[in-house]
């Protein structure tokens, strides 16, 4: 074992030299002529041309060069009145490593725009097209996704590089044909670059022009449990693509996979919602011989919360049964509870349970009693839905209605003087409990009168100075008194108008509102119908 | 506490039977499945009684009303009585509307302070 201890004789010349040998830094030892007195072996081998030195050593005590292709430092300090040491610095390394830290933090910022980015939108289109931007601006000259068959076509989309994205589709056989393109689309591992034959790639992959392909790379995009397409990336330089490239290429596709395969489950969640709302949007009203009838159905904001608040309303239809009651005009408006899918369904049943019994019964009183029968659900007893039914009879030059509401607010008349009345009726919600009370009213509606049905979305609508303050039966009834001699359009309109000033934007239930009159004398009927 | 939940319910005891929980805030399509769960969760065999205090709903939608159904519906299924109280003019308006205060089965019209000794009739 070595002992070290201080000594005091100095060690001999050769002793010395092998020492400043021995030290990486290169060491010169000059005069102040900038002559090289004495120069370590380090020295001998960065600065085999010491005539470069003497350049530098006149100006300054510090410099930085780059000589034969390597970055130097160096550093003079002087050791008495005409002598002075150099000691130089190999910086490769360093730089080597301060690059690979640099690269790393760009692969990261890369790789958190791209979640940014992606995460933006929860548009199928708009993911892709992000995804082949940010390869192409990113991780090679050429991107292109290439989405899963679906209806026997394959789509693709692409970017180079500085230019917008394209779209196409492309034939089975050229799937086959992109080397490691079917295995990515199954969702197999990726193949590393080097075993990709990148002359394989058909040229109508890439735009015109593009020029000789140097290397690919065929990720696959991730999914949930089938994959979300494939991400092909194209170089022009040639050689493979590096490990830790492919490597950020695979977290890339990762990160694009799962944002696209979200994208996908939320629009079919959209499209199925779409699909059971579509029975929700109000109907063509039909043309009924001496009324007026004006809707309107104002949806809640948000496209996945439409509740279901719905109208019809059907003419006076002969019974289809020989010898039995007509079926007499009917309006009906209701609401059901919740939103969304649930809602839409439910909405449905009772649209399509009250067309079918109309045929058969035309007193509303009945008509509930039985459709709430049919609406029990054992399983869910606090399901329900609320509604108005209102059956409509000639009845001298005006119209006798016959209202009954089971658990919604009841319609309000605008007589043709201006005055606003409630009609009483009154009734228990459909669909919870066996026995219910319904007060059935009946009304006579005399030309000029107006009859407005309407959802409690209308009178809860938040809104206001504070912003939260509810629209109110009140207030309604009072904005229905200024719409005295008003066609049913117009105070449809003028109603929505109203109530949408209340709201100012902020967010909202379904509103949903019908109004029914009877033409002024010498009127023409108008018959509308009004949808947004 | 932050509590970024429109509704708040409050749990008291006044009574080893008696269940009172004080629901404020919202309760619409949101929330209306927390007072659900909630209610569901302190029901048993051994609850005599469950009682809502509403006196600081500020709203209640179609699917809060729902909610309150279903509580009642699971206050029967246990044995226990179910009542509402502290009821504001504008709910009190809609339960009249939707025939619920007969479903219900509640006389929804007393005063908040009288909630504890309420409940446990």
């Amino acid at each position: 074992m070595t002992v070290l201890r201080n000594v005091s004789t100095p060690p001999p010349t050769h002793l010395l030299h092998a020492v400043l040998d021995a030290t990486a830094e290169a060491v010169l030892l000059c005069d102040e002529h900038g002559a090289v007195l004495l120069a370590n072996a380090a020295a001998r081998r960065l600065l085999p041309d010491l005539q470069a030195m003497n350049e530098i050593t006149d100006e300054t005590d510090v410099f930085e060069l780059e000589l034969h292709g390597r970055p130097l430092r160096g550093r003079r300090q002087p050791v008495d009145e005409t002598h002075s040491v150099w000691t130089v610095h190999d910086c490769t390394d360093e730089m080597a490593r301060a690059a690979a830290v640099a690269q790393e933090k760009e692969r990261t910022a890369f790789l958190a725009e791209a979640s940014r980015r992606l995460s933006a939108s929860l548009h199928r289109g708009r993911c892709v097209r992000t995804t082949v931007e940010l390869a192409a601006a990113h991780l090679a000259d050429a991107a292109v996704v290439v989405l899963p068959p679906a209806r026997r076509r394959t789509e693709w989309v692409r970017a180079v590089t500085g230019s917008r994205f394209e779209t196409g589709t492309m034939r089975e056989r050229d799937v086959d044909s992109v080397p490691g393109l079917s295995e990515a689309l199954a969702g197999f591992p990726p193949v590393p670059s080097r075993w990709l034959d990148q002359t394989q790639m058909p040229a109508s992959l890439l735009p015109d022009g593009f020029g000789e392909i140097g290397a690919i790379l065929v990720t696959p995009l991730p999914g949930n449990g089938v994959p979300a397409g494939a991400l092909i990336l194209a170089r022009r330089a040639p050689g493979t693509f590096s490990e830790e490239e492919e490597l950020q290429a695979r977290i890339f596709a990762a990160r694009a996979g799962g944002a696209i395969s979200a994208a996908v489950l939320y629009q079919e969640q959209v499209e199925t919602t779409a699909i059971l709302q579509a029975d929700l949007l109000p109907p063509e009203l039909p043309r009924i011989e001496g009324l007026e009838l004006a809707g309107a159905y104002r949806p809640a904001q948000d496209a996945a919360r439409i509740g279901g608040d719905f109208y019809d309303a059907y003419p006076r239809t002969p019974s289809a049964a020989p010898g039995g009651d007509d079926a007499e005009t009917m309006i009906v408006l209701g609401d059901v509870v919740g939103k969304g899918p649930k809602a839409a369904v439910m909405a449905g049943k009772v649209r399509q349970t009250l067309r079918a019994l109309r045929l058969l019964e035309s007193r509303p009183e009945p008509l509930l009693r039985v459709l709430n029968q049919a609406l029990i659900d054992p399983r869910d007893r606090s399901r329900f839905v609320t509604l108005v039914l209102a059956s409509l009879v000639r009845s001298g030059d005006g119209w006798r209605v016959t209202c009954a509401t089971g658990g919604h607010p009841p319609p309000l008349i605008l007589r043709a003087a201006g005055r606003v009345e409630p009609i009483a009726a009154k009734g228990t919600l459909i669909g919870v409990t066996g026995p219910i009370t319904i007060e059935t009213a009946v009304v006579e509606l005399a030309p000029g009168d107006l009859l407005l049905f309407y959802s409690d979305g209308l009178f809860e609508a938040r809104g206001g100075v504070g912003g939260r303050e509810a629209y109110g039966e009140d207030r309604l009834a009072d904005t229905l008194a200024t719409c005295r001699n008003m066609p049913a359009t117009a105070v449809v309109e003028r109603l929505e108008q109203l109530v949408s000033d209340w709201i100012n934007g902020a967010g909202h239930d379904d509103i949903a509102m019908l109004a029914v009159r009877v033409p002024p004398r010498h009127h023409h009927p108008v018959n509308l119908r009004r949808t947004r | 506490m932050i509590d970024d939940s429109p509704l708040r319910i409050a749990t008291s005891r006044p009574s080893r039977t008696t269940v009172v929980l004080t629901v404020s805030g919202d309760l619409d399509f949101d929330t209306a499945e927390e007072l659900v769960a909630h209610a569901s969760q302190l029901l048993g065999a051994e609850t005599g009684a469950i009682c809502l205090d509403l006196s600081e709903l500020y709203i209640c939608d179609s699917s809060g009303l729902s909610a309150l159904i279903h509580v009642s519906q699971d206050a029967r299924r246990v044995g226990a009585t179910f009542a509402i109280t502290g009821v504001t003019n504008q709910l009190r308006r809609i339960l009249e509307v939707t025939g619920l205060d007969t479903v219900l089965g509640t006389e929804p019209v007393r005063a908040p302070a009288s909630r504890a000794s309420k409940a446990t009739t």
